[in-house]
C-alpha cells in the first residue's frame, strides 16, 4: 500500500476533477468559534469595557462533564466515475469503505457514528466543501468523507478527509493506494488517520490477529492456527488441525509466527513463515520447549524448557543455535515477554510458592517479584507503550488485569467467569483475550480498552483462543 | 488581524489593577454568575473516553466575553495541572475538549450587570476528575 499525501488546494483553484483538494486548515483557527463576531463586535465590547471601571478575573471551577462517544457521520464515499474494479464498482467500494471506517471508529468505544438515516449523500465535489450546516444540524461533531477513485494501472486511491463540524474546518487528509484486494485495509488506514488525530493515541485498526481456532468436542479438540484481521475479517486458516498448536505469537515483521506445536506427539517451538506455509523447530531439544515470543528487534525467541522436572527460561537466535538460560530457580519459570526497547523482560513463576510476575534485565540478571496482590498472575505481557503489563489473574476465576512494570496501579479489566490469555492491540490502549464459558467450555475472543468499559466479543467462525495482536501493518 | 481598538483594549486591560471583590448585592450577584457560568460551561463539557490518568490533568483557560455573552477572542490556555509522564499523551486532547466546551456554550448567559462591572474576564478550571 501506498499513502498519498492530499495538497492543500489554493484558494483560487477550482476543485480537481481528479483528487478533492480542500482549503488550507490552521490548526489555531481549527477552533475558531462559529459565533464570534469580527472586529465591529470586538470594538463595540472594547468601548462598553474602556468605559466600566477596572477589569478583574473571575474565577470558574467546572468539575464535572459528559463522558460520551463522540458523535461522527460517516457518510458513503463517493466516486468522480464509477468504474469496474475486481472489488466491485468504485461507488458500491466507496459504500464499503464508509462502513468499515464506521464499524472500526464504534468497536473502539470511543466514537458514535451516527446511523445511516442520519447521514445525507456526498457528491464528488463536496468532499472538500462538506455542507456543514447539515452536519452540524445532525449533531455530529466530526465528519469523516472520502472517495474512491479507480487508477489506470488497476490500482484504487482512497481519500480520507476528516473535518471539525463545529470549527468548521479540515482536521487532516491522507491518500491510500491499494490494490482493489486490499481495500479493506485503506478503510483502516483512513480510520487510524481518524482515531489518531482525535484522540490522540497511536493508531491499531490496520492490523492483524493470529489465533487458535478451535472446534469438536471438549475432550477431542481441534485446534488450528488462524489469521485475521483485527475486526475478523479476512480470515483464514494456517494450519490443517492434524496437530494441536498453541501460543502463537507474531514476529515484529509479521510474516512469521512462532508458536507450540505437538507435532510428532512432542510439545516443542516452532517458526511458521506465512508467505511460503513451512514450519521449522526453533531448538532441536529432546526437551519439552513451550511459551515462545520474539524479541522486539526480531533476532531472538524466548521460550521455556522442561529439563529434568525444572522449567526455566531460555533465548536463542531465531535463526537457531545454542540456546542461552535466562533462569535457573527451583520450580516454573514461563511466560516470557519483553519490554518494548528489549531491556527487561516479565515472566511469572512460582518460586515463591504461588505463580507470580517478575522481572528482570534481558540477559536474566536483576530477576525482582512485581505481583503482590491476592491470588496468583499468569501469561504477563508488556506493553508494546512500555507502561503496562497486562496479566491473568487466576483467585476464585480468571480475570485480565493491568499493571505497571514495576508492580503498582493494578488494574483488574474483565469479569468473566474465566478471562486470560492477553495481548495487547499496537497502540497499547485495547488488550485481545479469550473467555471460555462457563459448563460447555466453548471459548470466545474479546477486546477490552484500558477503561475496562467497553468490551466487545471478536467474531470468529468457530471458537477461538491464544489470541496474539500483531504490530502494526506496513 | 485585530482590530486597533482591540489591541488597545489588551493594552488597558494589562494596565488595570484588580477590582477589589463586590460587596453586599454585588457580592451574591457575582457568586450567582460563576455558579451559572460553572452550570453552562459544564453542560456542554464533553470528557474524552481516556484511561482514569488522563482524567487527573487539569486545564486552565482564560476566556474573555463580549456583554452579549459572545467571546472575545479564542479561549487561551494559560496551565495545565497535573500532567506527568504517564498521562502527558493526554493533556492536548483535554485541554481540546476543555476549549470545546467554551466554544459550544457560547454565548455564555450572564447578568449584564456583571459585564458594566467591568467583570468580563474569566479563568475556567476545569477538573473532570470525578467524571466516570
Amino acid at each position: 500500500m501506498r499513502m498519498l499525501r492530499l495538497l492543500p488546494r489554493r484558494h483560487a483553484e477550482p476543485v480537481s476533477a481528479s483528487t478533492p483538494q480542500p482549503a488550507p486548515s490552521s490548526p489555531v483557527a481549527r477552533w475558531a468559534p462559529k459565533r464570534v463576531r469580527g472586529d465591529a463586535l470586538a470594538a463595540l465590547a472594547a468601548l462598553i469595557l474602556l468605559a466600566a471601571p477596572a477589569a478583574a478575573q473571575i474565577r470558574v471551577d467546572i468539575t464535572g462533564g459528559i463522558s460520551a462517544p463522540m458523535p461522527i457521520a460517516i457518510p458513503a464515499m463517493p466516486t468522480p466515475a464509477v468504474a469496474n474494479t475486481a472489488a466491485g464498482d468504485t461507488a458500491a467500494l466507496g459504500k464499503r469503505v464508509a462502513e468499515v471506517v464506521t464499524n472500526n471508529l464504534k468497536n473502539s468505544g470511543l466514537f458514535s457514528p451516527l446511523g445511516p438515516n442520519a447521514l445525507s449523500p456526498v457528491a464528488y465535489t463536496q468532499v472538500t466543501a462538506p455542507d456543514f450546516p447539515f452536519w452540524t444540524s445532525t449533531g455530529a461533531q466530526a465528519l469523516v468523507q472520502g472517495f474512491v477513485q479507480a487508477n489506470g494501472d488497476g490500482t484504487l486511491t482512497v481519500g480520507c478527509y476528516l473535518y471539525d463540524v463545529f470549527a468548521k474546518t479540515e482536521l487532516t487528509r491522507q491518500g491510500f493506494v491499494v490494490s482493489p484486494a486490499n481495500w479493506r485495509r485503506a478503510a483502516h488506514k483512513c480510520a487510524d488517520t481518524v482515531y489518531t488525530r482525535l484522540t490522540g493515541e497511536g493508531p491499531y485498526f490496520d492490523s492483524r490477529v493470529v489465533y487458535v481456532s478451535e472446534t469438536g468436542p471438549k475432550n477431542n479438540r481441534t485446534k488450528r492456527l488462524a489469521i485475521m484481521d483485527q475486526d475478523g475479517a479476512n480470515h483464514r486458516f494456517l494450519t490443517n488441525g492434524q496437530t494441536i498448536v498453541l501460543t502463537p505469537r507474531f514476529a515484529p515483521n509479521q510474516q512469521t509466527i512462532t508458536y507450540m506445536s505437538f507435532a510428532n506427539k512432542r510439545p516443542r517451538v516452532y517458526v511458521y513463515n506465512i508467505g511460503s506455509g513451512t514450519q521449522r523447530l526453533v531448538v532441536d531439544q529432546p526437551n519439552m520447549t513451550f511459551a515462545p515470543r520474539f524479541s522486539p528487534d526480531g533476532n531472538h525467541v524466548v521460550f521455556s524448557m522442561a529439563v529434568g522436572g525444572n522449567t526455566d527460561i531460555y533465548r536463542v537466535p531465531v535463526g537457531g543455535g545454542a540456546p542461552q538460560r535466562l533462569t535457573t530457580s527451583p520450580g516454573i519459570d514461563t511466560g516470557a515477554s519483553y519490554s518494548p526497547d528489549g531491556s527487561r523482560i516479565v515472566f511469572e513463576s512460582d518460586r515463591s510458592g504461588t505463580q507470580q510476575l517478575y522481572v528482570m534485565n534481558a540477559d536474566g540478571s536483576n530477576q525482582n517479584r512485581i505481583s503482590f496482590g491476592g491470588g496468583r498472575y499468569a501469561t504477563p505481557v508488556w506493553s508494546p507503550r512500555g507502561d503496562l503489563i497486562a496479566f491473568t489473574k487466576i483467585g476464585g476465576g480468571f480475570a485480565v488485569g493491568v499493571m505497571s512494570p514495576s508492580g503498582g496501579g493494578e488494574k483488574i479489566l474483565t469479569n468473566g467467569w474465566q478471562d486470560e490469555g492477553p495481548s495487547w492491540s499496537p497502540n497499547g490502549r485495547v488488550i485481545m483475550f479469550f473467555r471460555t464459558a462457563q459448563g460447555s467450555g466453548k471459548a470466545d475472543l474479546w477486546s477490552v480498552d484500558l477503561t475496562g468499559v467497553n468490551e466487545r466479543r471478536v467474531p470468529t467462525p468457530l471458537d477461538g483462543s491464544d489470541p496474539a495482536w500483531g504490530p502494526l501493518l506496513p | 488581524m485585530r482590530s486597533l481598538p482591540v489591541m488597545l483594549l489588551a493594552l488597558v486591560l494589562a494596565g488595570c489593577a484588580t477590582a477589589p471583590e463586590p460587596e453586599g448585592p454585588d457580592r451574591r450577584l457575582f457568586a450567582e454568575a460563576v455558579a451559572s457560568a460553572a452550570r453552562q460551561v459544564q453542560r456542554c463539557y464533553r470528557t474524552p473516553k481516556i484511561p482514569r490518568e488522563g482524567r487527573q490533568i487539569t486545564i486552565v483557560l482564560r476566556v474573555r466575553y463580549g456583554i452579549d455573552g459572545m467571546l472575545i477572542g479564542l479561549p487561551e490556555p494559560v496551565d495545565q495541572r497535573g500532567v506527568t509522564p504517564g498521562n502527558q499523551l493526554y493533556a492536548r486532547q483535554m485541554t481540546e475538549a476543555a476549549m470545546l466546551a467554551v466554544i459550544r456554550c457560547t454565548p455564555l448567559v450572564l447578568p449584564p450587570d456583571l459585564y458594566r462591572g467591568g467583570w468580563n474576564d474569566f479563568e475556567l478550571t476545569f477538573s473532570p476528575r470525578a467524571v466516570a
